[in-house]
This record gives structure tokens, sequence and C-alpha cells, in this order.
């Protein structure tokens, strides 16, 4: 095939399927005055499983989103690696044996980031769009 | 307390609607499941694991329960949990465990009070039907009913001590459990009542990672007023693995209980379930031996389906062979017989 129509067809392609190609970011924050300045994902997975609570001595506490948002979805895909049910199973188990409750839970990407930044222990994770001076970004997911 | 259980019922179920799911008052959380369960025997028989069930139904497996967790302070917490049964008179609501919680690091933690017994694979959670396959865990371990010397014990009065590290990607919880415990016994040939456990000290040290639990535990104690353990030291040792690997799911657990001066009395048990995720269907066969003094073996194929992530519906059918007693001509060998066992649980 010429380059010329090489060329063609890749801008045709580009032009029709560049919107679904692109792939969502979610962010992991927390609040600007936080001492913490990044963690890993092992680190992030623990605190949202409830098995960790401070970081190299500060405080963290989770925040969570609503079952039915992508950013949740994206989160538990790729960090904690759980499907909801089976989430909910690892709750039901360190519930109701006493060892622990689950990230209290505000709704959205905007609310995780409006609690973020005025709960200076608070620690989230939102769209990477989402981002401004009001939160640190800490780790980010892709 | 029978009589409030009603309303205590409806008030909750309504606070679990009108409430968000995680009802959050400060730094205080409030939980709960609920079972609605029934079982039918399709043949007369007379295992005391499963007495109440008959031909005539049984709808005594329901149970609800009522989980409320407050945090003091970032390193103490206290949690308590309140259950009821049909099994139970008028379904008496009763304190199922309570304990104070301290950690002082992320890797140590201090219990104290009355805890449920954690040594076993679902010991802590044997109420709480979401967690596993079945409509019930094996009843030859996971029954107050269970023959010989390991007896099912619910909760006890004590401590326990929790230390959590990593090895590579796996994570290492070990635990150690001291204090006592009170079982209702019927077997042995003893009058219903109360035994006790006492001196009781154990441990256990799991083995985890994403898909893969690895638990092995032991436990000692003292038995009195329990007939042919009375006044006995009572050794347990057990091991299990759990396995949730791209849909496939394998648990397997086998215990041993050595009665001192009495080998009569001394039990094994052991199963191993295998079942594959479709979708929101699992369905699953097990195998549960018990090895006692009036020992049977018992195989369960079932299905579960994932309604929500909150809401599982149930059904298992169980064909139950109890074995002869010891020394017992070929003529007396029990007959096997079926059961069939359904629940809707869910939690909230």
């Amino acid at each position: 095939m010429k380059n010329s129509h090489l060329t063609f067809y890749s801008i045709i392609f580009l032009t029709l399927f560049a919107p679904q190609l692109s792939f969502a970011e979610l962010a992991i924050i927390v609040n600007p005055s936080s001492d913490i300045s990044s963690i890993t994902a092992k680190e992030a997975k623990r605190v949202f499983l409830g098995k960790l609570k401070t970081i190299k001595g500060e405080k963290l506490i989770a925040v969570d989103q609503s079952e039915n948002m992508e950013s949740r979805k994206l989160f538990y895909d790729t960090i904690i690696r759980k499907t909801e049910s089976q989430l909910k199973s690892y709750w039901s188990t360190r519930i109701f044996s006493g060892k622990g409750v689950p990230p209290t839970t505000v709704g959205n990407d905007d609310d995780v980031k409006v609690w973020v930044s005025v709960n200076k222990d608070a620690i989230g994770y939102v769209d990477s769009t989402k981002i401004d001076n009001s939160v640190f970004v800490v780790y980010t997911v892709k | 307390m029978n009589k409030i259980f009603p309303s205590l019922m409806i008030l909750l179920a309504t606070l679990s609607i009108t409430l968000p799911i995680n009802a959050y008052a400060g730094d205080t959380k409030l939980f709960g499941f609920l079972r609605a369960g029934a079982a039918m025997s399709l043949d007369n028989h007379e295992v005391e694991a499963y007495e109440s069930v008959d031909r005539n139904g049984d709808l005594s497996a329901s149970t609800f329960g009522f989980n409320i967790s407050h945090e003091i302070s970032s390193n103490l917490r206290i949690a308590a949990q309140f259950f009821s049964a049909g099994y139970e008179e008028n379904f008496n609501t009763h304190l199922d465990w309570g304990y104070a919680s301290f950690s002082p690091t992320d890797d140590f933690t201090l219990n104290v009070g009355k805890i449920k017994y954690p040594i076993l694979l679902y010991s802590e959670v044997v109420d709480i039907g979401n967690v596993y396959l079945w409509t019930a865990p094996p009843q030859e371990l996971y029954s107050a009913e269970s023959e010989g010397a390991f007896l099912y014990l619910e909760s006890f009065l004590g401590s326990s001590v929790i230390h959590t590290t990593y090895l590579g990607k796996y994570e290492v919880v070990t635990q150690v459990i001291a204090g006592n415990g009170s079982v209702e016994v019927g077997a042995h040939g003893s009058e219903e009542g109360n035994g006790t456990l006492d001196k009781m000290i154990g441990g256990s040290i799991s083995l985890n990672d994403d898909f893969f639990t690895l638990k092995t535990g032991f436990n000692r104690y003292n038995a009195t007023g329990i007939s042919a353990l009375h006044n006995r030291d009572i050794h347990v040792i057990s091991l299990g693995v759990n396995i949730d690997w791209n849909n496939l799911i394998f648990t397997t657990e086998y215990v041993k209980g050595v009665v001192s001066d009495n080998s009569e009395a001394d039990t094994n048990v052991f199963y191993a379930t295998l079942g594959y995720r479709t979708g929101a269907l699992t369905p699953h066969i097990s195998y549960s031996k018990l090895e006692a003094e009036e020992g049977r073996n018992v195989f369960i194929t079932g299905l579960k389906y994932q309604f929500l992530p909150s809401t599982t519906i149930k059904l298992d059918y169980l064909q139950v062979s109890p074995e002869a007693e010891h020394g017992a001509s070929h003529d007396e060998e029990p007959e096997s017989f079926g059961i069939i066992r359904g629940a809707l649980d869910f939690v909230f």
C-alpha cells in the first residue's frame, strides 16, 4: 500500500475511533496540608481495605464513592482487584467478626474532592480531569 | 427480649431503607444481616445435627443480626453484634460477640471481651451467608451438635492478639487467643445444657493473597460438664485452604480433635468444596466426612445466585449417609437420607 493511502486511512481511522481509544485516568488524592507526597498502589490497596491507617506517621482516613460510579469501578478493578460481590464478601467478613468497617461513602468524584479538600487526613480517588488546587495527587492510576 | 424482637426488626429494617448503607453518626456505624432459611428432609432420620429437619419442613434456619461499631480514637474501637435465630426459643436475641479493640500500630491489635472464635476458616462468619457458597457451612464441623471431641465454639470470653506482616505479596496473619468458652451440649449421651471450656489457649497462622488463603490453627482447653469429656484436656488442630481464582472456587478444611485418656472420643472432620462462577450463578459440589463415634458422610450439590452484591439466593441438596456405630452389625447400619435446603441471605 502506498504511503499516501496508508496515511489517509490512518487519519480516517483515528478521526472515527480516537474518542473510544482514550483511557480514563484516576488520581488518588489527599488534602494539600498532608505531609504525604506519594504512595504506592500496594499502600493504597491496604488503606482502602482497612489494613493501613498511617503512612510515615501520617494518619489516613479513606473515603469511597457510591457503587454505581465509573471511577469506583475503575479503582476497584485496577487497585483493589475485587468485584463488587467479592468486595461485599470481604467487608462482610471484617464487619461481622469485628475486625473493621468499610470507608465512608460520599457519592461521586466531586463529592470526594470536596471531602478530601476539607479533611486533613482524608484520602480518596477521583477522575483525573477533576483535579485542581484544592487537592494533592499522590498516585495516578492509568 | 423476645417480646421486643418483632418491633426491633421492623425498626431496623426501616432504618436500613431510610439511612445510607453505612449509617453514620459521628464515628458510629450500624450494619446487619438477615437470612430467611428453610429445609426439608426427604426421608425420616435420627441424625442429631439435622434433628430439626424432618419431612414436614423446618424454618428454624432463619437468622437476624445487628452490628454496631464505634471508633473512640484512631487506634481504639469497640464493636458488638446481637443475634437472633429461629432455632432458639422465640427468636431470643443475645449478644453474639462484643469487644474492645486496641491497635497501637497498623500491624498489631489487642482484643478483649467476648470474641467470635477465630481459629477455623468460617467460624467467625458462620451466620453470614454471603461469604460462602453453601446454605450453611458443613454441619459436620460448624454445628453445636457436632459429635466428638471437637466442640464447635461460637465465641469465647477472653482476649486475642493479632499480628500482621508481609512476605512479598503474601500477607501473614498470626493470632493468639486465651480465655474460657461455653457450649450447649447434647452429644455423648449427656443431658442438654451448658458445658464449659476452661483454660483455653490457641492460635492460628494464615497466609493470604488476592486469590488464596491457607490457615492453620491450634487450640487446647479443658472441658467440664460434658459427660464423656468431663475434666479432660482437649487438643484441636486444623488446616484450611480457600482459593478463588478466575471463577474457580475451592475450599477444604481438616480438623482433628484429641481427648486425653479417651481415644474413643477423638474426632476427625474433613470437607472439600469445588465451585465454578458463571456470571451470577455458582454451582458447587462438596464432600464432608465426620469420623467419630457416630460418623457420617455427606455429599452436597448446590447453586448460589448472586442476586445483588449484598443479596444471595441459594439452594442445596444434601445426601447424608450415617455410619454404623462402632461394633454394630451390618443390619444395624443406618439408612441414608436426603435434605433440601434453601436460603435468602442479605447484608445491610
